[in-house]
């Protein structure tokens, strides 16, 4: 592939603007900033190098999501000096096994949620989620995608998006109710 | 959570990102006004939502965008430095043209007299190279095997691809795209490996019998393995049915055999 400015303008045009939905995506599935900037950087690499497979007018926003979540994903396997606790089947089994939350309690203190001290419990609760949760989360909850567009980005049935999805929430609420400093 | 429960919270959930039909957002609001603890769910996964939203929509660092930017240029440069540039350095065209056209003669007058040109091992080398140096663009990035071979198969290859998950061998599959090596249709598809270990697999219709003579020649599990090292790239070519099957890169030569050997005998 040889540089032609007609190329990078078209690829500028369609791919830039959406460098913060990128950058957000990549911050819910990395807990650095460095990393997630990083992550968004090879993004835009390996779409500008494979954008003439892109069909203009197609959803620029899913492909460029599909691209970082490939990455994300295959840095996220090669990390060696992850636990094994974060596989999904562990942890599925292990929400599965805990006690319900008591709805009304969290409203309450959701309601009351002093946003400066949650925020750092809502990014740590997040960070400690299985990769797929995460990436999930993202796509419907911050980038509102539909299920259907999400379940084609991370390859699994509607339903898997759906049952994961719920898994988070519920997560995310424990998370928030178990932290000693928001009680 | 007990199976009542949790398909109370799908519900909640499907109401709450909007995909119940209309009937069935008519019916759980009718539930929702009688029950206060589904009420109280709602709420709370209403509001944990919004506090994700809020704790995850941090400002994109300062500079992001030109940074970008600057990564494009770089590939841009590395594109266009692997073109010829017969005009640079303010020497005249004329003597460029002379310059190369002495070369490309020296080129074939090499190339008529050598006794056995090695078309297929340099060929799959420099592609090796090429994606080592980034001029070699995988068109569908993907660690998805069933996926990639249908990408093959829309590409129009009609063999059977067999590409391999090697993750036991912990070599993640990053992606393939479809190309011609040597002058035919040729499927090429890469791992990523251990300390980043880069490994490039090519297929293509052919017979062992086209490569030139090596002095290496291997044999596990009743096949033969052809392997070659050109420059610092080391090759490994064996058969598989009607298919060759070489792997590349430019880690350690056994190391390189040894994953030939897994492959081959994985299919």
């Amino acid at each position: 592939m040889n540089s032609d400015p007609a190329r990078r303008a078209r690829f500028e045009a369609m791919a830039l603007p959406l460098a913060e939905a990128l950058y957000r995506l990549a911050r819910s599935l990395a807990s650095q900033v460095d990393e997630a900037e990083d992550l968004v950087q090879e993004t835009y690499l390996r779409a500008y190098r494979t954008f003439d497979n892109f069909v203009a007018g197609t959803n620029g926003r899913a492909w460029l999501f599909t691209i970082l979540y490939s990455i994300a994903r295959n840095r996220h396997r090669q990390d060696r000096r992850r636990p094994p606790v974060d596989s999904m089947t562990d942890l599925e089994a292990t929400d599965a096994t805990v006690p319900a939350i008591d709805w009304g309690s969290a409203e309450r203190l959701l309601r009351e949620l002093d946003n400066t001290r949650a925020d750092p419990a809502v990014r740590k609760a997040v960070a400690e989620m299985p990769h797929e949760w995460r990436m999930i989360l993202g796509l419907v909850v911050i980038e509102e995608m539909s299920y259907d567009e999400v379940a084609k980005i991370v390859e699994c049935p509607v339903g898997t998006v759906a049952s994961r999805l719920s898994r988070a929430r519920r997560h995310l609420t424990r998370a928030l109710i178990d932290r000693e400093g928001l009680r | 959570m007990n199976p009542q429960a949790r398909a109370l919270s799908e519900r909640l959930q499907a109401y709450l990102d909007g995909r119940l039909s209309d009937a069935q957002r008519v019916a759980l609001e009718r539930e929702l006004a009688e029950n206060a603890a589904a009420r109280s769910e709602l709420d709370a996964l209403r509001r944990v939502s919004e506090a994700a939203r809020r704790a995850l929509a941090e400002p994109v660092p300062e500079g992001l965008l030109d940074r970008i930017r600057g990564t494009l240029d770089v590939e841009d440069r590395e594109s266009d430095e692997s073109r010829v540039d017969t005009t640079s350095g303010g020497v005249s065209r004329r003597f460029w043209l002379v310059a190369a056209a002495a070369v490309l003669g020296l080129a074939l007058l090499t190339f008529v007299l050598r006794p056995s040109p090695e078309p297929l091992p340099s060929a799959v080398a420099q592609t090796m190279l090429d994606y080592e140096r980034g001029r070699f663009a995988l068109e569908l990035v993907t660690a998805d095997v069933a996926e990639l071979e249908r990408f093959f198969g829309r590409r129009g290859i009609r063999f059977s691809t067999r590409v391999l998950d090697l993750r036991m061998m912990q070599f993640e599959l990053v992606g393939g795209t479809v190309h011609e090596l040597a002058g035919r249709p040729t499927v090429a598809f890469a791992y990523s490996g251990p300390a980043g270990l880069q490994v490039l697999c090519q297929m293509y219709e052919g017979s062992l019998d086209e490569l030139p003579p090596t002095a290496d020649i291997r044999s596990h599990g009743g096949i033969e393995f052809r392997v070659f090292e050109v420059g610092r790239v080391k090759l490994a070519f064996w058969r598989e049915g009607d298919l060759i099957c070489v792997l590349a890169s430019t880690g350690d030569l056994e190391g390189l055999v040894g994953l030939a050997f897994a492959k081959a005998m994985k299919v």
